[in-house]
């Protein structure tokens, strides 16, 4: 199915590989994946070649999100059998190949291409590229898998904050009359987009292609020196006995995570796709905004790096206090930040901002800390699987979140031209989301023993379903 | 292997310290205007 030097048992680490060369393996993969969300330097760019609506450009973005959620629920399980270093080939050529057919269409002035190129192609690489390096990391980092997946997973919020200031400074050096500082109101030529695509390319080519050759999987019977498996035991929500993909979505585990991401997702995009505006709005008085626009393209860089840092952060802590406590802080104290904002974030500045930087820093962290997450409650053994198919809730929470919030925005006005009371209903609706997922969050339980594949279980006294945890942990 | 190590996290860290720098600087211009 795959050419050898790409097969599973060719990669296996040889004694004396270090697994701390897997996380820049992952990191290199999702650094450059991550420019899906860098794409609004070119935008009104691309706006202006196809003279389009912004919501057909937006709709091509919207299309390659989908696309990753698709392509991870129907690849996980091969992504799992044919180990990392197929998976990322793979998405290396589907990634590259999509910038490059997206290249095409631009020069050619055919829309259809870009749909197809960036929409369709570069989605299908993202979808197996993001979930290509989480089993094997877990696998590498049995004792932190929180701090490993969160490393990757960083890189994916890092992808946009490399991606956003190369594509300005790539449009500016084509085209000397594009202002990247202006970026949504200066368009580039067709040229300079056209060769921004290609740059892009080759250099996500080269970065991907380093991390394919590098990562390795453990040998079976590998464990970190000095590592106690049954300190895995002792914890009630973690599991070391196996369940498959197939049989994960029968279980209410899956479907009650499903919809923590679903609702954490959905709410921390309330912020993300409105962030500029929403702060000139808060601070308006009169028909003047006291936020300029280049501070508000500011704040949006801000929360760029909020997002990226808690994917980091907030992962790891969850090796210390449990998966479980994290997401009750993601949505809990998430829930109390957005009713803050929603009553009282017009009253200052620094209020507004750093309210939102923690929401930014928990949309982040929920994003990290699933693939850990998964393996506390199935295991190692098809985790991977499992996670391209959780991931189906991004790709409904990318539809879900900015339907909110642009329903609420569209009855009171233009984004840009509103007051603080507008967002209210989108800010409280959202505070609703986050309730029904911290109510999802507190009612997961240990995976029911007959879900367990044969000769897997763990051996220490597994929860029935129905049965009360014993722990958070 | 150590110096392969810190080549690797060299590889990615350089292209994400660009990015870091250039996005804190973009961010420093919603305290300065």
């Amino acid at each position: 199915m795959v050419p050898s030097f790409l097969a599973r048992d060719r990669i296996v680490a040889t004694p004396g590989f270090s697994r701390w060369l897997v996380p820049p393996a992952a990191l290199a993969v999702h650094l450059c994946i991550g420019q899906v969300y860098a794409t609004s330097v070119y935008k009104t760019s691309l706006v202006e070649r196809f003279d389009v609506e912004q919501t057909t450009i937006g709709f091509i973005f919207s299309l390659a999100i989908v696309m990753l959620g698709l392509s991870s629920m129907t690849f996980g399980t091969w992504v799992d059998r044919n180990g990392p270093r197929a998976a990322m080939a793979v998405s290396t050529v589907f990634f590259v190949s999509g910038l490059l057919i997206a290249s095409l269409g631009v020069s050619t002035g055919q829309l259809w291409l870009l749909f197809l190129g960036y929409g369709v192609v570069c989605g299908i690489g993202l979808g197996i590229g993001y979930i290509s390096p989480v089993s094997t990391l877990i696998k590498w980092f049995p004792d932190r898998p929180g701090l490993a997946t969160g490393m990757a997973i960083m890189g994916f919020g890092g992808g946009a904050v490399i991606a956003g200031p190369l594509e300005g400074r790539l449009l500016s050096f084509f085209d000397s009359d594009f202002d990247p500082a202006k970026a949504t109101t200066s368009s580039a030529d067709a040229h300079a987009i056209t060769m921004m695509f290609l740059v892009l390319g080759v250099f996500y080519a080269v970065l991907m292609t380093f991390g394919t050759l590098t990562v390795r999987v453990p040998p079976d019977d590998w464990k970190p020196e000095g590592w106690n498996p049954s300190e895995v035991r002792a914890k009630s929500l973690v599991t070391t006995a196996s369940v498959s993909a197939s049989t994960s979505v029968r279980t209410p585990q899956f479907w009650l995570l499903w919809v923590v991401l679903f609702c954490n997702v959905t709410a921390g995009i309330g912020i993300v796709e409105q962030a500029s505006p929403m702060i000139q709005d808060f601070f308006r008085e009169g028909d003047a905004s006291t936020v300029t626009a280049a501070a508000g393209a500011g704040f949006v860089g801000l929360l760029s790096i909020f997002n990226m840092a808690g994917r980091f952060v907030w992962s790891s802590t969850s090796d210390v206090v449990g998966r479980k406590p994290i997401y009750m802080l993601y949505l809990g104290v998430g829930l109390v930040l957005y009713l803050l904002l929603a009553l009282v974030g017009s009253t200052s500045t620094v209020l507004f901002v750093l309210l939102a930087a923690v929401i930014l820093s928990f949309y982040g962290g929920g994003f990290a800390t699933v693939p850990a997450y998964l393996r506390d409650l199935f295991g190692t053994y098809q985790v991977g699987a499992i996670h391209g198919r959780l991931l189906t809730a991004w790709s409904a929470a990318g539809v879900a979140g900015p339907f909110i919030v642009n329903g609420f925005l569209d009855a009171q006005g233009e984004p840009g031209t509103l007051t603080a009371d507008a967002y209210q209903p989108a800010l409280l609706t959202m505070v609703g989301v986050l309730a029904v997922g911290f109510v999802a969050n507190l009612l997961i339980r240990p995976v029911a023993e007959k879900y367990h594949e044969p000769g897997t279980d763990d051996g220490r006294a597994t929860a029935r379903a129905g049965e009360p945890e014993r722990s958070t942990r | 292997m150590r110096a392969r190590i810190i080549a690797s996290w060299t590889l990615v860290a350089v292209p994400l310290a660009y990015g870091v720098v250039e996005t804190v600087v973009r961010a420093s211009q919603l305290f300065t205007g």
